[in-house]
């Protein structure tokens, strides 16, 4: 679970660095993975790793499509309203998903059989070894993408010093327009992910990508690794949990955590760029 | 070669520029020679740097037009600018503090990314003029002092190949002895072809180096002159010493 929370972050904190906007149709992006996935390998029919990819596609497209039609009409606009879009938007896709795909939970097969696997006495489900693998492969392939090639540098320098960047050329909305094609694509990769283990259903983006919001705050607002920090951390709290309370709070722990880093220290655990320390 | 021998690289013609409700700019109209060294000098708030980052497309005229090359650029985009050959080195560096040296360069090519083989050959070149860069290539530019950032941001704009370079007070926050180093430097690149255009508060060093200059004061321009008599003119010195003894002057 910590592997699906650090994705979601991942999907915020990319965005947010490219552009400042707190994106809160991540968790829908999630949904529509697993929802995409779902149709496309029951109701078309296609073998599971192709519906899989082109699920992530289509997401992508969707990401491509909501920067396009809605946020980059209000570039000019403040933050404040490009955030209160994005939370329209999550209500459009959340609800466009409902009718079109049907309310019902769904759930795909697990990648592989279910036998549980035995590591050093701790047992594990395949699906979730494959979580966690995938998600490792998925960001050593973020970070080589954004550390080893001209255009992930680029969407770096105009995320760190946007006039520095407009100044040589370097197209800021270009820079988000990929920023929300790639959080598409990594928040649907996790849905794919965690659809064999959780019911994914149409309305369940918000609680996801709450979470989401949750363990980048946790780890350090605008930070990758406070992002991936975090989510694993929310992952393992939350999961801990479970031996000291019912489980019907387990997802009321999670706002816990965000009202005492709040609190206490909201720069997060890594700290955070955007955050000034001197203030707390 | 006497001055008005230069070929017009940038016209401004009564550019106004809004901030709100007030002008920052006011019917501002100067022009800049090929081959040139132009400072633009006055007090803070006058609008040098509006004037600069809306030649740069980063702010937008309500009038007014800019000529570069005969080529109409006013209120075009950012890119579009650079491609046509306008460098600019903002107030306050804006390096790519996590990003290597090297790779800042780069970014300063970004539109040029497909030239493999005449980036290489322009690194070469900003190697040669700002050889500090070539020690410090892989380390992060962050680290560096703020000299060297300084110079980072001039080699990251001459990376776009640019036919007019715009300076933003390059000299803020430098000690003298790198002051006069990167002087020195501008003097070289201009000797190199490049037309320079530079906002300034430092004065001496500027027109020291200058052929002609502006003095502009809540934006409108209020003197062009020769480097050497803007020096000696009375609204300069004021602007040395400040309002008061302007107010003494009179």
């Amino acid at each position: 679970m910590g592997a699906i929370y650090a994705l979601v972050a991942l999907g915020f904190v990319t965005i947010s660095r490219a552009s400042q906007i707190i994106n809160f149709a991540q968790g829908e992006f999630v949904m529509l993975g697993g929802v995409a996935t779902f149709f496309l390998l029951n109701g078309v029919r296609l073998p599971y790793p192709l519906a899989a990819l082109i699920a992530v596609m289509i997401v992508v497209l969707v990401g491509f499509a909501m920067y396009l039609s809605v946020l980059y009409p209000l570039r000019k606009a403040s933050i404040l309203i490009l955030i209160m879009a994005t939370l329209g938007i999550s209500i459009f896709l959340s609800s466009t998903s409902g009718l079109i795909f049907g309310t019902l939970p769904k759930a795909l097969p697990p990648f592989t059989d279910e036998q549980p696997l035995m590591f050093w006495g701790i047992s594990m489900l395949p699906q979730s070894v494959w979580v966690l693998v995938s998600t490792l492969v998925l960001l050593t392939f973020l970070y080589l993408l954004s550390h080893r090639t001209l255009l992930g540098k680029a969407m770096e320098a105009s995320s760190t010093d946007p006039l520095g960047a407009d100044l040589l050329g370097i197209s800021r909305s270009l820079m988000v327009f990929l920023a929300f094609g790639v959080s598409a694509g990594v928040g649907a990769f996790a849905g794919i992910l965690i659809t064999p283990i959780f019911f994914t259903s149409y309305n369940s983006g918000t609680l996801l990508g709450l979470k989401g919001f949750i363990a980048a705050v946790l780890g350090g607002w605008g930070k990758n690794s406070g992002a991936i920090l975090g989510g694993f951390v929310l992952g393992i709290v939350e999961s801990l949990s479970l031996a000291f309370i019912p489980s019907g709070y387990k997802d009321a722990v999670a706002f816990v955590i965000l009202l005492l880093i709040l609190y206490f220290r909201p720069k997060g655990i890594l700290g955070s760029p955007f955050i000034d320390s001197r203030r707390w | 070669m006497t001055l008005s021998d230069y070929k017009p690289m940038l016209k401004i013609k009564k550019l106004t520029v809004q901030y709100g409700p007030l002008p920052a700019l006011n019917e501002v109209s100067l022009e800049v020679k090929q081959g040139e060294i132009v400072s633009l000098l006055g007090p803070n708030g006058a609008g040098k740097t509006t004037l600069l980052l809306t030649l740069s497309g980063i702010l937008k005229t309500t009038e007014g037009r800019i000529i570069f090359k005969d080529e109409d650029i006013t209120n075009l985009s950012p890119p579009k600018i650079v491609f046509k050959g306008i460098g600019h080195v903002p107030q306050g560096r804006h390096i790519f503090p996590t990003l290597s040296v090297i790779d800042n360069l780069l970014m300063g090519a970004y539109l040029h990314r497909n030239e493999k083989k005449e980036i290489k050959k322009d690194l070469e070149r900003v190697d040669q003029f700002l050889p500090v860069l070539k020690e410090r290539a892989h380390q992060r530019a962050g680290t560096l002092s703020g000299g060297e950032q300084q110079m980072l941001s001039i080699g990251r704009a001459m990376m776009g190949r640019p036919k007019l370079l715009l300076l933003d007070e390059p000299s803020l926050g430098l000690a003298p002895r790198l002051m006069d180093e990167v002087f020195a430097t501008f003097r070289e690149m201009n000797k190199g072809g490049l037309t320079l255009f530079i906002v300034e508060q430092e004065i001496q060093l500027t027109l020291a180096i200058s052929n002609r200059g502006y003095l502009l004061r809540n934006g409108r321009v209020i003197k062009e002159a020769s480097a050497s008599a803007l020096t000696e003119s009375r609204e300069v010195k004021a602007l040395y010493l400040g309002e008061d003894a302007e107010r003494g002057l009179k």
